[in-house]
């Protein structure tokens, strides 16, 4: 009824609609145009990658994969610093050890994601304006060349290799996947894994770094999808493994390698499908209700906790599903509309982030963000603690002992021994992304 | 059918449904046109890599979104906000609806306005908007959610005044639904 009484507002909107001029025809001939100049501007583009490539150094060396939610559990271990971005291009780096917020790292534009190194010494964050992948030093605070794919192509989600020699980054227009090599930070060449348009979205790797695994779905949304292994040593897209009942929104993957986990939606409902690496075959969908978007794997791999969306906003929580019988569990309940997950690297305790309060104010003031710590050994949920209002996503300091969670405006760190609130550290524009890292 | 028919085809059947989502992203209808032409044309220039032709509508929709989301971060530099709204023209249709929801949706940051006209006009799922705005379902639900208790604030006073007796109880009522 809400949305229909919307629609008919909006529709009022564009009753005054005047006549149209030849769109269709001019768009023909301008297209024309801008056909002939990308042609010879991709020239240009070609013969400065090559020269690049000629005089590139060393790659970086790391291990784990920390900044890598796609890949599983962060391996590594260490002194951590939590980065937290705002779609307005701050970006902030907080120590975990101090929790004092550094200076403000100001980047171009409308920023969206990022992804760290596994040495923790360089975050690329990809967004528009300039539509680019902006590498940014941990070390020097640096804010480096913009690396760009062409100016109609929106860099979107970046997957750094466990190795950290390359970043992966998709592309919401054109298809295609862009190897970044972090060594030189110039694209290598791209990977046509399906049309233009077929949204790429969500990027999975094995542990190994062997083997990504990327979504391309079709249009309508509601499917099929194919999920493309892609050979990191050769970038060469393999068969395509068709997921007939449902176009998939996102990946994840076992840390044991075996198993990548496609979750997407065929209309009302989601699903999820275990595809084994080891044969890149799909197996039987489980239909997991309104779950689905943000997940968390446990570190044995035996469990996925997904945020459950509920039919009504009352049924919202986290709905744990059994990998190893590829059955969802008991809904466990969390009182508002959970926005993120995240476990511990002990994997004894899951964190759901939500916002209660029914209807959220215009102006973010006060505590009204709730994080729910959930026993995985029983999947009950404990008592909430109050974080800062509209929490958006969660983190885990490497050591396990400090949990990050990100509001509008505000990072809140709270103790995993005792979960009582720290002084929450208030940042400037809105949250988009947040990821813990390694102190370089 | 050679491209360029195929291609004609695709942008008569496409450009009336791309200018009016693209009248409520900006609000002016000669922008509207100009977002939409400018769509069509990176659209065509990519044609040949479209394949799945049926992939076509969302590959114009999220060029169409991009490009005004662009378009607004460009124009943000230059222009001067003032407290006042400038005057309209008389519209012969319901003006006072179109004058209200248009001001109402201005008030919105860009990403939250195409949220909002993507989900609530052009019927798009929250995960079909997260494909096209290229982020997390997450993310779309916490626009949208704010969004609309912004909507809820500025149109239910709005209708209140405007809109004729019984409508001020369906107002309330169907915009102060939660957000699901």
């Amino acid at each position: 009824m809400d949305e229909i009484r919307l629609r008919e507002l909006l529709d009022r909107a564009v009753a005054s609609e005047p006549p149209m001029g030849p769109i269709a025809a001019n768009s023909l001939r301008a297209g024309m145009k801008l056909r002939r100049r990308r042609r010879t501007q991709g020239t240009v583009a070609c013969l400065a990658a090559a020269a690049a490539a000629l005089i590139g150094t060393a790659a970086v060396a790391g291990t784990g994969t920390a900044g890598n939610p796609a890949a599983g559990p962060a391996k590594v271990t260490g002194p951590s610093t939590v980065y937290v971005l705002s779609g307005e291009g701050n970006l902030y780096a907080i120590p975990n050890a101090t929790k004092v917020r550094g200076k403000k790292i100001l980047l171009p534009g409308g920023r969206q994601f990022m992804a760290i190194t596994p040495n923790g010494k360089t975050i690329y964050v990809s967004g528009d304006e300039p539509n680019a992948v902006i590498p940014v030093s941990t070390v020097t605070d640096k804010v480096g060349k913009p690396i760009e794919f062409g100016a109609h192509y929106v860099p979107t989600q970046i997957l750094i290799t466990p190795n950290g020699r390359t970043a992966y980054v998709t592309d919401i227009q054109g298809g295609e996947i862009y190897p970044i090599a972090t060594a030189t930070n110039t694209v290598e060449k791209p990977i046509r894994t399906g049309p233009a348009g077929g949204g790429y979205y969500q990027m999975a790797i094995t542990p190994d770094g062997k083997t990504l695994y990327a979504v391309s779905s079709s249009t309508p949304v509601k499917g099929p999808s194919d999920v493309i292994p892609i050979a990191t040593a050769t970038n060469k897209p393999g068969k395509p493994i068709k997921i007939q009942s449902m176009a998939v929104y996102g990946l994840i993957m076992n840390p044991d390698g075996a198993t990548v986990y496609a979750i997407g939606g065929s209309g009302a409902e989601n699903e999820i499908v275990p595809i084994s690496t080891a044969t890149n075959t799909a197996g039987q969908p489980s239909n997991v209700g309104q779950a689905g978007g943000a997940m968390a794997i446990a570190p044995d791999g035996q469990t996925l906790y997904l945020v459950d969306y509920g039919a009504r906003p009352e049924q919202t929580g986290v709905l744990p599903f059994s990998t190893v019988t590829n059955t969802p569990g008991k809904p466990i309940k969390v009182t508002g509309m959970v926005y993120a997950i995240a476990i511990t690297p002990n994997g004894n305790t899951a964190y759901a982030v939500s916002e209660p309060r029914q209807k959220p104010a215009v102006n973010c003031t006060g505590q009204t963000g709730e994080v729910t710590p959930i026993s995985t050994a029983t999947n009950l949920p404990g008592r909430p603690i109050r974080v800062a209002c509209d929490p958006y996503a969660v983190a885990v300091s490497l050591d396990g002992r400090t949990i990050w969670v990100g509001s509008r405006n505000w990072v809140t760190p709270i103790s995993a021994a005792t979960h009582t609130a720290g002084e929450p550290i208030k940042f400037r524009g809105s949250l988009v992304a947040m990821a813990v890292a390694v102190t370089p | 059918m050679i491209p360029a028919e195929e291609f004609i085809e695709f942008a008569t059947v496409t450009s009336p449904r791309l200018r009016r989502t693209a009248f409520l992203l900006c609000g002016d209808w000669h922008t509207a046109e100009d977002l939409a032409q400018t769509t069509l044309v990176k659209v065509f220039a990519s044609w040949r890599r479209i394949n799945r032709k049926e992939a076509a509508d969302t590959y114009a929709t999220r060029t169409l979104v991009n490009t005004y989301l662009a378009d607004r971060r460009r124009k943000r530099v230059g222009e001067v906000l003032t407290a006042t709204l400038p005057e309209r023209a008389i519209q012969p249709q319901t003006p006072e609806i179109r004058v209200v929801v248009l001001d109402a949706l201005a008030t919105l940051p860009s990403r939250a306005r195409a949220v909002v006209v993507l989900r609530y006009w052009s019927d798009l799922s929250v995960d079909q908007v997260a494909a096209v705005l290229g982020c997390s379902a997450g993310n779309v639900k916490s626009q949208s959610s704010r969004a609309l208790d912004k909507l809820r604030i500025l149109l239910g006073d709005a209708a209140a005044e405007i809109g004729p007796v019984g409508q001020q109880d369906e107002m309330n009522e169907t915009m102060g639904a939660s957000d699901g």
